[in-house]
Order: structure tokens, then sequence, then C-alpha cells
């Protein structure tokens, strides 16, 4: 199973080509603002290693994560979809979180809360077998529900609310999503027969509200394309109008 | 072989996918998020940028399909690298380098008002030089001054203010009339007497300091006093007054301007672009006045005048014509990208 991942949901950038469980080449790029500039260089650099006719799905970060930085990594998975003519699945990028962290050793619950801007944090939460029991949502750490706060937090999130949040794992690898984690909770989930629920309601356009779509997604791991935008647009006309 | 070039537009809330093969045009999809800025009366930048990011793939796979391609039949690929919203750019942007990554083809990041001038080559062939372009939309009032090299473009002015689109949506809300405004105020005056009010030509008195810029929002204000006042007294506004004669004005002030560009510049010759390029009045003023001055006017097809993808395909195919280097793989969105450039990261 060979998969081209993609996630800019975070400061980080990243890109990767896996094969199975092996990476065979992850590069990645620190900076919250220059998504749209470093995926082209990114992209060029694992393109190199890609051969069309062997893969088999594109993977796309769909967050939850801030907004612009977001649609760059998932735009680009699209295009490349329509390119190769290879399904674009998405994966939660908590997800791929949550996964990094057990392969440190993480055995017991665990919450990833990454940075949601506004004084928030995106957060999800996960048993110890790690399937994921509640999220992904958004809101101020200190309101994060006291019955499904697990005992071990991580992620860039987690680190800046440890304070709200309690004990936190601080690990350089476990501070932002990463794509070559989402390749590998794809690649698990297509080796076992999953296929994308498109009808996993409620990603329409205009998203929803943190709640509902944490509801939806329970148990569903592989998922549309879609951004997971857990906020209404804010309704600012272009040009200021007077 | 003349290239074919793909051309992706996502400046403002169309999503436009364009297809040409030089000056000829193989496809032109659109997909606008009008409707759904509609109840907020203007355009909400993240209710545009989502819509992007849905419509993208739909829109390039009805564009092979109405131009008979495959993508791998494109040989480059362009893109509004500005100016425009940032987040509406963004999705383009990132679009654009995943398919020159994926295609093995160059990208060029490419000027959107260029694009508005340019795309009168798909319908009338090769421009002459110089042209001066008038830009009319929602999201921008420019006059340009482009010449044969290879998309060389000079601003010449620019509103000050108030877009002229923008200022048609202002003073249709004003008159409880549909956004957007610039439509809905067309039909309204066809029953309106353009000279029953005399609505100010914003820096008419400022020729020396502003020869060819715009400024409408003093026609907004006064507009809005007009109504007010009638409103006050108890009378009924005449709608299609009020409206033809804002039209009356709006068109008096672009039109003036472009003529007095032209003579300036020695330009025989004009493109009228941007979606406000539909307003009735505004062709039939600029028709009759560039023809008094000598002047040849060309106006696009209303298809080829709202921002679309075949007009930064057009672009596109005139830079990769004249041997014009790409832009490489990390040029950024800019809002409020300068008139002269012409290449994003190209030149460096
Ligand atoms: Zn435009």
């Amino acid at each position: 199973m060979t998969l081209l991942a993609i996630d800019t949901s975070s400061a980080l950038s990243s890109v990767a080509l896996v094969d199975g469980e092996d990476v065979v080449v992850e590069r990645t790029h620190h900076d919250p603002r220059r998504h749209v500039e470093e995926i082209g260089p990114l992209l060029d650099e694992v393109r190199a290693r890609v051969d069309p006719a062997t893969l088999d799905a594109v993977v796309c970060g769909v967050g939850p994560g801030p907004y612009t930085g977001l649609r760059v990594g998932i735009a680009a998975g699209l295009a490349l979809g329509a390119v190769w003519d290879v399904p674009v699945v998405g994966v939660c990028s908590l997800d791929a979180v949550a996964a990094c962290a057990r392969s440190l050793g993480v055995d017991t619950a665990l919450g990833v809360a990454l940075d949601a801007r506004r004084r928030e944090v995106y957060w999800s939460a996960y048993d110890a077998a790690g399937t994921r029991v509640e999220g992904p949502r958004v809101g101020p750490a200190a309101a994060v529900d006291g019955a499904v706060r697990p005992g071990t937090w991580v992620g860039a999130g987690a680190v800046a609310y440890a304070a709200e949040l309690g004990r936190v794992l601080d690990e350089e690898v476990t501070a932002y999503p990463r794509a070559a984690w989402l390749a590998r909770i794809a690649a698990r989930e297509l080796a076992s027969g999953a296929r994308v629920d498109v009808d996993a309601a409620p990603l329409d356009a205009h998203g929803t509200d943190s709640g509902a779509t944490a509801a939806a997604l329970r148990g569903r791991v592989l998922l549309p394309p879609r951004p997971l935008y857990l906020r209404r647009p804010d309704v600012t006309i272009a040009g200021g109008a007077s | 072989m003349t290239a074919v070039v793909l051309g992706i537009e996502t400046s403002c809330d169309e999503t436009g996918i364009g297809i040409v093969r030089g000056r000829e045009l193989l496809a032109n999809e659109i997909a606008s998020s009008v409707d759904e800025h509609a109840r907020f009366g203007g355009v909400v930048p993240e209710v545009a940028s989502r819509a992007h990011l849905e419509a993208m793939v739909p829109a390039l796979e009805r564009a092979c399909a109405s131009a008979g391609l495959r993508l791998s039949d494109v040989d480059a690929i362009a893109v509004t690298a500005g100016p425009g919203l940032v987040g509406s750019l963004i999705v383009g942007v990132a679009a654009a380098k995943a398919l020159g990554v994926g295609l093995g083809v160059p990208v060029y990041g490419v000027n959107h008002l260029t694009g508005h001038v340019v795309v009168d080559e798909l319908q009338h062939g090769p421009l002459a030089d110089p042209t001066i372009g008038l830009l009319v939309s929602g999201g921008h009032s420019s006059l340009l001054l482009v010449s044969d090299d290879t998309s060389s473009v000079t601003a010449l002015g620019q509103t000050l203010d108030d877009a002229a689109g923008e200022a048609f949506d202002k003073v249709a809300r004003l008159l409880g009339l549909p956004f957007p405004g610039g439509p809905a105020i067309d039909a309204a005056a066809r029953d309106g007497d353009p000279t029953a009010i005399a609505f100010p030509r914003g820096l008419a008195g400022e020729r020396d300091r502003y020869p060819y810029d715009f400024s409408f929002s003093g026609l907004k204000t006064a507009v809005a006093r007009w109504v007010t006042a009638r409103q006050r007294s108890g009378e009924t506004v005449p709608v299609a007054d009020v409206a033809a004669s804002v039209q009356e004005a709006i068109a008096d002030v672009l039109t003036d301007r472009l003529v007095a560009a032209c003579r300036d510049t020695g330009a025989g010759h004009a493109v009228l672009g941007g979606g406000v390029a539909a307003n009735s009045r505004l062709r039939a003023m600029a028709a009759a006045r560039c023809e008094r001055a000598g002047i040849e006017l060309r106006v696009p097809r209303p298809g080829l005048c709202t921002d679309n993808g075949a007009m930064v395909a057009a672009v596109g195919a005139r830079l990769v014509a004249a041997g014009v280097p790409a832009s490489g793989l990390d040029f950024p969105a800019t809002s409020t990208l300068a008139v002269g450039t012409r290449v994003v990261g190209g030149e460096r």
C-alpha cells in the first residue's frame, strides 16, 4: 500500500510518501504563515520518489486547523488525485499526533490539543487502545469536559495550555501532525478494507458546530477529503463595506 | 506545436478553470458562490474560500471534458497570484502548484488585472500596441496601459476608495435592490431618467492631481443623503430615476477617464473588462465616446468579462509564447499584487 500524504493543518507543513508502515521520504517545513509558498517545493522533493502507476491513494490531513493553511494541503491533494487518477482520502490531523504518541510508548488514555487561535484549542481524546472517543472539538482548554479528560496530553496546544489540561508529554515529534503518520493510519484502514464514507456528514462546506461534527465522526477514521472547520465562517464583507 | 495552457482563477467569488491553445479558447468553466454571499450583501471572504475548495476539482474535470483533453495534455499552468482575497487566492495557487508538480509542467503565477485585458485576444485576436484597458468590477476599477512587450502593464489610474461594482452594490442596498447591485441597477434604470438627479462626478475638478483615478465614495454618500431626505419628507423614492442617474454618473466618470488616457498616451485601442463591463449604459457610453474620439473599443463577451480561468490561461499562453521563465514553486499569493508584476517570482 503506497500512499502520498499531505498535512498543512498546523504551523508544520509536511508531505510524505509511505509504503505500508515504512516512510520512503518525508519533508517538513515549520512556518505558520508560509504554507502556500512551501507546499510547492515540499511536493516537488517527494514527487521524485513517486511512481504514479503504483500509488494507491493521496491522503489529506483534514484538520481541524487554521483554515487558510489547512486548505493549502487539501487543495494540493485533490489536484494530485485528479492528475494521477487515484482516490483522495482524508484523515483527522489530530489522529496523526495520537498515533505518533502511541509509537513513543504512550499506552494510556490520551488527549491531543493544537492551537486554534482566539485562546482556544482543537482537541480530541483517545482511549487506551488508541480509539478516538471524543472530538475533534474546538474550545478553551479550561472547558475540556472533565469526564473525557485523559491522563496524558500531547501536541503544541497541550504544551501551551498545560496549566488547564494537566500532564503533558512535550516531545518535538508530537508537537504537530505529520504526513507520515496520516499515511500510516490510512494504509492500515485501507488494507483492512475500510472505504471513505462520503455521507460522513456534517462536513458540509459551511462547517458546523464542533459538537455535531464530533458526534458524526465517532468511530470514523477515513474521511472525505474536506476540511473539518468546526466553526461557521466569520461574516465580514470583503472591502470593509460601510 | 502551440502550448496548451490551463488557467486557474480564484481571486474573489468565482472559481474559474480555462484552457487555451495559444489564442484559441478550448474551455472556460466557472463555478460562482455569489448566491451564498447575496444574503450578506457582499462577498464574505471565508465563505468564498470554502466554496473555492469545493468547486476546484469538479471545475477542472468539466474544463477538461469540454476541451476534449486530458490533464496530461496540458503544457503549462497559469494561476492568479493576485490581487484578490488572500484566502481565496491561496486555494488556486496551492492547486496550481500541485498540478505543476504532478504533471511535470511549469507554473506561472500571473496578475489578475492583466488577464481582464489580455482575455480579449481569445475573442478578437491580437491586442494592438499599446492598448488601454478599463477594468471595472466589484473588486477593482483601474486604467491600465498594456504594451506588446509580452503583457508589460503600467497602472495609469485606479479607484481611490470604492470599486465601481462596490458603488453599485451600496447604492442597490440603499434602494432596496438585491446583491449584486450592478445588474439590479441596470434593470431598474431602464425605466428611469438619467438626467433626473445630478449626482456628483468624483474627482471631476481634480484632473491635474488625479488624471486617471476614480472615486465613488462621495457618490454613495450623495445618494444616501438624497434618498434619506425624500424618505424623511414622506415622498416615495423614484427608484428608477435614482438608478438611472447613478448609473449615468458612474459611466460618465469611467468613460471620461478612459478617453483621456487614450488621448494622452496616443493609444488608438481600448478594451473594457471586468464584471461591470456588462452594464448596458457603460457599454453604450464607452462605445459612443470612443467612436467620437477615433478609438477602437473592444469589449469581450460577458463570460470573458467577469472573472474566469480563460483570462488567466490567456496571460499564461502569451508568456509561454514569449519564452518568459515560469514562477518556480515557492511563489506567494499576494492580495495587493502590483499591476506591473507580470510573473510572480519568475524574474529572479
Ligand atoms: Zn476581476
